[in-house]
């Protein structure tokens, strides 16, 4: 039993470990970066590519749009890279830039798809999950739509939330359960439950 | 299916709370109890349980993003080139306008005000002024008969 605790504290203590070089070594990427250094910015796209990519496929529920949104991001953060006041900060900046910029686009596809083309909700049947999600999903506001994405499918802490959003964790509670509830009215329209 | 009194609004929040903070005994105790005794409240608890388990297991993971580091760089490429051009296109414009004042002014501090004489081979160059012809006086201009 012991033995058993002693390699788990072990293993955590390595993953402590591994967690602080790999931002100490971010860190020198992201210092690297500001002079212009190449592969400093080729290492920092590696890193966090695969988690913009899939938070902006969550959030706009379509793959090449998420990879633009994704690409832009790691620009509009390069561009402002100097601005940065500090180096250790880089990953959440990414993000938080990353989330903006797939608000705006949902706030800018909501306000077409009130214009030109509102979606029925679905009278139940044998559709597939994900479309019906992705309508429901179409019809919340794009506030509400992030809080909910950003919780339930990437898993954030409220805190994170709230840090990525740049809004109160009271406001972060208030909007999940504003949004969960939405969501569920929306479900059982459309499912017929 | 409205929430009737407090304890319906005081369950829904609690069930909508459940899977973000473990709820205390007392909590777990008054659900219990509730949903025993209220069937909106117990519907309630099931749809949103069963949405949120369809939105968690539609969660979309990309593809593997071939060649997206490429494109990436050479956006990047492109984007330097156009933030250094933009940068340096003022000067570069305002460069121009000084070298054409210059030239101009350089022209006209060379630029004799007179030109040259060319001789012209076989030929005879003449630099004429124009005469000044004798104005008729209407005094005597001769009357026709």
């Amino acid at each position: 039993m012991n033995m058993q605790a002693g390699i788990t504290m072990f293993d955590s203590n390595a993953a402590n470990l591994a967690g602080q070089e790999a931002l100490i070594q971010e860190r020198q990427w992201v210092s690297r970066c500001r002079v212009g250094d190449e592969t400093a910015l080729g290492f920092l796209i590696a890193r966090h590519r695969n988690r913009l990519i899939r938070t902006a496929t969550n959030l706009l529920r379509d793959r090449h749009e998420a990879e633009d949104v994704a690409q832009e991001s790691f620009l509009k953060a390069f561009r402002e890279i100097a601005k940065l006041r500090d180096d250790r900060a880089f990953s959440g900046y990414l993000y938080r830039i990353c989330v903006r910029l797939c608000m705006d686009r949902l706030r800018l596809k909501r306000a077409e798809l009130i214009e030109f083309d509102s979606p029925q909700p679905h009278a139940g049947g044998m559709v597939e999950n994900r479309v019906v999600i992705e309508k429901l999903l179409n019809q919340m506001p794009p506030d509400l739509r992030t809080t909910l994405v950003l919780r339930e499918l990437e898993q954030l802490s409220y805190e994170e939330v709230a840090e990525v959003m740049r809004v109160p964790i009271g406001t972060v509670r208030s909007r999940l359960h504003t949004a969960r509830e939405r969501f569920r009215k929306l479900w059982v329209e459309a499912v017929g439950e | 299916m409205r929430p009737k009194g407090r304890n319906c609004d005081h369950f829904r929040r609690l069930s909508t709370e459940g899977p973000d903070r473990p709820l205390t005994e007392r909590e777990l105790a008054f659900m219990d109890e509730h949903r025993l005794q209220c069937a909106d409240c117990a519907e309630f608890e099931r749809t949103a349980c069963l949405s949120l388990n369809m939105l968690r297991g539609a969660a979309l993971l990309p593809e593997s993003a071939q060649g997206f580091d490429e494109r990436l760089m050479r956006r990047l490429r492109v984007d330097n080139a156009r933030a250094s051009f933009r940068y340096w296109s003022p000067a570069l414009v305002g460069a121009l306008i000084a070298c054409f004042a210059l030239f101009a002014a350089l022209q006209m501090i060379t630029q004799p005000t007179r030109l040259k004489g060319v001789t012209i081979p076989g030929g005879e160059a003449r630099m004429s002024r124009a005469h000044a012809y004798p104005s008729l006086e209407l005094v005597h201009t001769p009357s026709i008969q």
